[in-house]
């Protein structure tokens, strides 16, 4: 994924939801931010290599 | 309507008789829709009501309605009928559609040319999975057989090997390699030789003893030589620019992902926190929804109906002070927090509660308290919520010197504010939210709290109270309520008071000082 077209809070928003859910939790909002920068900087290194 | 037309008067009088009766037999059709009548039938009904003879008037009618243009007349089976309709003459329908809006979509006017029935047809998915058939005008089937076929550009294959069989015919064999075509050549030089080595003559010989000619002899097992299959190199894919692993938040903020992720919370971690929560928030979907500052997805929300809202509502009545969501849950749902779904519903709970009118949140941070409609929770008098908003708009206003006494920094630290009690303060029950109180209370949760309920204990009594807390809003101040009945009782006006937090977000330690004659307002002096 081009990092250009990341929309902070839009895009791969569908995996953070599966991963609230796969928690069975309610979260913190900053342990959502991280995991949500996981998604992406994962999503943006897949792409690159 | 069609004019009778000029006859002699009784063929006249006849054929207006006749169209009249026609048209009392046609009188529910439509206007064009034709009225037929055989001419014996005609003649039986005329000859039977006038009395004349049926053959003789079977002649008069003919050669009356054939004059009639209002009058077609037919011979079917050998029987003749006469047609006419309401508004005269019969004129045939025609159903012709030579200008539909259906085939002017489909057949434009200047139409683009065309070279692919793609360009016509679309072959995306629909957005409804049915399988159904195109429609492709015929005038563009026509057009795509007319127009021209242009050779699809070949792609890179492989050339194609001289046949590897070598050939019958030997006088067109060139015998020296000097004499092989070029284009063989050129193409695979790797089977040219072996072409050439068909006509040697030890095969010859073997297979002809006899001394024919060996040029008319056909070697019988030609020598089958396989052409290398030539390997075409993979064209080399095109250069990509390197994507971008950075991407820029709507104020502008560019953020690296290479980054280490903690690196990047440290720096932008609010930040981020702040637009993925308005994010989440504006979603349509509501794929996630939020409680204070836990998140949880809407799909698990744990489902209450009205009956659980008015249980709820009940027993905070019943206990008629506001309930904390863990006493609510033990009390009437009876879930263990060792359950896996504890806090799932937990969270369920609260979200669904400060959805409803009938309930108020008036927790803090780690004590999620509840209140009701209908529910006093402190015996305030005297005083109304808009007079003291009005009275402690100072503190808004930029007039707040609490902090003389004692700084912001030092009440964080410390955990405890001193103060002096006014008799205002006294006398009404009150304490202003300044900024040493602001910095000691919790701040409200949601953004649309209004008030939090806080218990004040009193170690030297054993008294306990609760307090409201009135948050400060536009330009009103905020306040303290319900302490009237511990003043009155335990403190005197100028007391030098003392609050302090303890273990519990919402509970608070009361401590009563000596008042302090140097500071006491001069009223009590």
């Amino acid at each position: 994924m081009d990092a250009k077209v990341i929309v902070f809070g839009e895009t791969a928003i569908d995996r953070l939801v599966q991963w609230l859910r796969a928690t069975g939790q309610p979260q913190d909002i900053m342990d959502l931010v991280r995991q949500y920068l996981e998604i992406l900087s994962k999503a943006v290194r897949e792409e690159n290599e | 309507m069609t004019a009778a037309p000029t006859l002699p008067a009784d063929q006249q009088r006849l054929a207006e008789d006749i169209y009249r009766l026609m048209v009392a037999q046609g009188a529910m059709f439509a206007m064009d829709t034709p009225i037929r009548q055989t001419l014996a039938s005609l003649a039986a009904f005329l000859a039977r009501r006038e009395g004349r003879d049926r053959a003789e008037l079977e002649a008069a009618i003919d050669l009356a309605l054939s004059a009639d243009s209002r009058f077609t007349r037919e011979v079917v089976d050998g029987e003749v009928r006469f047609v006419t309709t309401r508004q005269g003459a019969y004129v045939p329908r025609e159903d012709a559609d030579t200008h539909s809006f259906k085939q002017r979509l489909h057949d434009p006017e200047h139409p683009l040319p065309i070279d692919d029935i793609s360009v016509v047809v679309s072959t995306s998915r629909p957005a409804i999975t049915t399988v159904e058939p195109v429609y492709i005008s015929d005038y563009w089937q026509v057009q795509l057989a007319a127009a021209p076929v242009e050779p699809e550009p070949e792609a890179v294959t492989a050339p194609e090997a001289p046949a590897p069989v070598a050939e019958p015919v030997l006088g067109e064999v060139p015998l020296t390699p000097e004499a092989a075509p070029a284009p063989v050549e050129a193409a695979a030089p790797e089977p040219a030789p072996a072409a050439l080595e068909v006509p040697a003559p030890a095969p010859v010989e073997a297979a002809a003893p006899e001394p024919a000619p060996a040029a008319l002899e056909i070697p019988a097992p030609a020598p089958v030589v396989e052409a290398p299959a030539p390997v075409v190199a993979p064209a080399p894919r095109p250069a990509q620019p390197p994507r971008s692993t950075v991407f820029t938040l709507s104020d502008g903020t560019a953020i690296d992902l290479r980054r280490p992720v903690d690196e990047i919370m440290a720096e932008y971690g609010d930040l981020l926190a702040r637009v993925l929560a308005e994010r989440l928030e504006r979603d349509p979907l509501q794929r996630i929804v939020s409680f204070g500052r836990k998140y949880y997805p809407e799909a698990n929300l744990a489902s209450f109906g009205k009956n659980d809202l008015r249980k709820i509502r009940d027993y905070i009545l019943e206990r008629n002070e506001p309930l904390l969501d863990t006493e609510i849950i033990a009390d009437l749902y009876y879930h263990n927090p060792r359950q896996a779904d504890y806090e799932g519903f937990r969270f369920s709970l609260n979200y669904r509660l400060h959805r409803e009118k009938d309930f108020e949140f008036v927790g803090v941070e780690g004590a999620y308290l509840w209140a009701t409609r209908g529910l006093t929770i402190t015996s305030g008098k005297r005083v109304k919520a808009a007079e003291m908003g009005q009275i402690t708009s100072y503190l808004v206003e930029g007039y707040d010197d609490s902090s003389e006494l004692q700084s912001v920094e030092a009440v964080r630290q410390s955990g405890s504010v001193t103060r002096l009690l006014t008799f205002f303060e006294w006398e009404y029950g009150v304490l202003p939210l300044d900024a040493g109180l602001a910095a000691l209370l919790p701040p409200p949760l949601l953004p649309d709290q209004r008030t939090a309920v806080l218990r004040f204990e009193s170690p030297q009594h054993y008294t306990t109270y609760l307090v409201e807390v009135r948050f400060p809003a536009g330009n009103r101040g905020g306040w303290l309520q319900g302490l009237e009945e511990f003043f009155r009782e335990h403190v005197a006006p100028g007391a030098l008071i003392t609050i302090t937090r303890t273990g519990e977000p919402n509970v608070f330690h009361f401590l009563r000082g000596r008042p302090r004659a140097d500071r006491a307002p001069a009223y009590l002096r």
